[in-house]
């Protein structure tokens, strides 16, 4: 009697994942790559000419003490009005404004609206100083550095229609929440968990074929039964298991570290609280979810990659070198965003994509009529090249031959 | 039971490791012998499905060598087979066992009686890495065995065992080969003489002799040893 036993070559392909010392260690070292990025906000003293001014952890304390303050205020007149006069309370022509009581007294308590203020709007330090607080203004002037933004990013007619929809379904006055520690992992932990979310991927996976033939265990496998069918697919399901699950342990770590350090309140803020130049109606936390979830599906499709490319070298180091060449040359090269699809494209690839403003691009993709924003379309063509790669691979497997040993 | 090997070649850009290799083989017991270089592992790779040939066929009982059935009777220990340093020789013999396609119950009962056949369940749950040569060619023989081939092909099977061990061996293979084809490859002529019922011999990818061997035929060690002496002389 015959059996598939995909269940039991899964268990024991995940086996010999785990029983590889340096997975660990990668984990281990991803691990603690994690906590400081996740702590270096706090980490460290401020100085002044020299001199100790304070530590940055007492610095957060007292702006996140501020920032609570504000929270579940309403962006409009009064507010605006209040940091207006706050921040006019500051010496005129002070050259560190920040160094001035009267900054620390009477305007920092506001400084989160008035970053707010400056990053909707475009304005500079002085300009916003300076500015006449109007609440239609703000939203106004909003609207128009958006216009400006979309110009910049050669928007067509019919995309720049579709976020005028979406800024207008946008609540306004918006709310202010303190989002800080949802705000960290949706906007500043991704681009690192992404990057070594691959390099896990990478050194885990690119052994899972190409150990098969280094070690000559290959012989036994391929002349199993199973070997030229289950075999694969288990091996596959193992890898991309794995993968999945190495970077869910580090979101969870991001997550609980963000939480903890920085407060967990501010799923239900606008997500343009902590991300001006974005029209989706989406809350930090739905964003916060979407980043992860591309996480997810980035790490199954980079660990199908990873190891259908060592099964076509058949061998791992080699893997890794093509791997680790690929994220390194990703990050030095640019292209300009005057080549608008080039660039596009460009960003969509795993190690540039990781990151708020590529999965938050405002550059949609036209579809059959439809016209879909980046973090909807590039999930489903990574899950297709995933696809694509795992049927290339299993030809490649089934073709491989055994010889000059 | 019979396995159909058609003018069977394997060739590489400059050298034809086999060629037009025919036989028919029924239940019993066949030794391959030939020098090193002679083809006989290139041969045992097509035969086992995992070196396409540059032409001919191997069917067994009508199925072809690219297909599952085909693997699905067939035991193979290669010439040098890897293993997981990791895993205990029941873990080991469990997972051969799944990729033969054996149900997880059945597997465990049949992996125990081989690692007693083999002299291993002592060691049954010791990690590979801690095993002797001979340790782990008698596993390597062990997992061959896990799916009762109808068609048991073992290349070089005696290397790393000691003397007491290969006569174990040849008392196995003769078991063995009373319900199956077994074809068995060495180039030590004392491995297979008194078991084989039919001697394959090698050189340069083809093959030279192929037939029975008895006594009156004279010394099979003078006879293959000739042959070298033919190859030195050329």
């Amino acid at each position: 009697m015959q059996n598939h036993n995909l269940g039991t070559l899964y268990c024991y392909e995940m086996k010999k994942i785990m029983k590889r010392k340096l997975v660990w260690a990668t984990m281990f070292v991803c691990l603690v790559g994690v906590i400081v990025a996740v702590c270096s906000g706090l980490m460290g003293n401020y100085y002044v000419d020299g001199e100790l001014r304070d530590t940055h952890y007492h610095m957060y304390q007292v702006d996140r003490q501020y920032m609570e303050a504000l929270s579940g205020r309403v962006v409009d007149q009064q507010l605006l009005t209040q940091m207006e006069e706050a921040y006019a309370m500051i010496p005129p022509g002070a050259e560190r404004y920040t160094l001035t009581e009267e900054y620390q007294t009477y305007a920092r308590p506001y400084s989160e609206i008035f970053n707010l203020v400056r990053t909707w709007t475009g304005m500079k330090m002085e300009e916003v100083k300076a500015w006449k607080a109007d609440e239609q203004a703000l939203y106004r002037m909003r609207q128009e550095n958006l216009e400006k933004e979309w110009q910049d990013a050669m928007l067509t007619e019919k995309e720049k229609a579709f976020w005028r929809e979406k800024e207008a379904q946008i609540d306004k006055p918006v709310t202010y929440l303190y989002y800080d520690g949802l705000g960290r992992c949706a906007v500043h932990m991704v681009p690192t968990i992404g990057v070594l979310m691959l390099l896990f991927v990478a050194v885990s996976l690119s052994g899972i074929f190409a150990e098969e033939h280094t070690r000559r265990t290959d012989q036994l496998i391929l002349t199993g039964a199973k070997g030229k069918s289950t075999a694969y697919y288990a091996k596959i399901l193992a890898g991309i298991s794995f993968a999945a699950l190495g970077t869910l342990v580090m979101e969870t770590l991001t997550v609980i570290l963000a939480l903890s350090l920085y407060g967990a309140g501010g799923f239900e803020a606008a997500f343009q609280l902590a991300y001006a130049g974005y029209s989706y109606p989406l809350t930090v936390g739905q964003a916060c979810l979407i980043e992860y979830g591309i996480l997810l599906v980035t790490a199954v499709t980079g660990g199908v990659f990873v190891m259908v490319l060592s099964e076509v070298l058949h061998n791992s180091l080699a893997t890794l070198a093509v791997c680790t060449g690929w994220i390194i040359a990703s990050m030095m090269i640019y292209i300009p965003e005057q080549s608008r699809v080039l660039c596009q494209i460009w960003n969509w690839q795993p190690s540039n994509f990781l990151a708020v403003w590529n999965v938050f691009d405002v550059r949609m993709i036209p579809l059959f009529g439809w016209c879909l924003v980046s973090w909807q379309i590039v999930p489903v063509l990574y899950l297709l090249f995933a696809l694509m790669a795992v049927a290339l691979g299993i030809r490649v497997y089934r073709r491989y031959q055994v010889s000059g040993r | 039971m019979e396995l159909v090997i058609d003018r069977l070649t394997k060739q590489y850009r400059n050298r034809i490791a086999v060629d037009r290799v025919s036989v028919k083989m029924q239940q019993g017991v066949y030794g391959l012998l030939g020098a090193n270089g002679a083809g006989k592992t290139t041969l045992m790779r097509m035969l086992c499905g995992i070196l396409r040939p540059t032409g001919g066929t191997v069917a067994f009982d009508g199925m072809d060598v690219s297909e599952e059935a085909y693997r699905a009777v067939l035991g193979y220990l290669p010439q040098d087979f890897g293993y997981y340093p990791e895993f205990t020789a029941t873990d080991f013999l469990l997972y051969l066992a799944a990729l033969k396609g054996i149900p997880r119950a059945q597997a465990k009962k049949k992996a125990a009686e081989l690692l007693e056949l083999v002299s291993l369940q002592e060691s049954r749950r010791k990690k590979i890495k801690t095993f002797s040569g001979g340790m782990k060619q008698r596993l390597g023989i062990a997992q061959a065995l896990l799916n009762d081939p109808r068609l048991l092909i073992l290349d070089e099977p005696t290397a790393g065992l000691d003397p007491k061990e290969r006569v174990r061996f040849r008392n196995l293979i003769e078991r063995l080969g009373k319900d199956r084809i077994v074809l068995l490859s060495t180039h030590i002529v004392s491995d297979i003489e008194h078991i084989a019922d039919q001697i394959l011999m090698m050189k340069a990818g083809r093959l030279i002799y192929q037939g029975g061997w008895d006594e009156e035929m004279g010394d099979l060690e003078a006879f293959y040893l000739s042959q070298f002496a033919e190859e030195e002389g050329e």
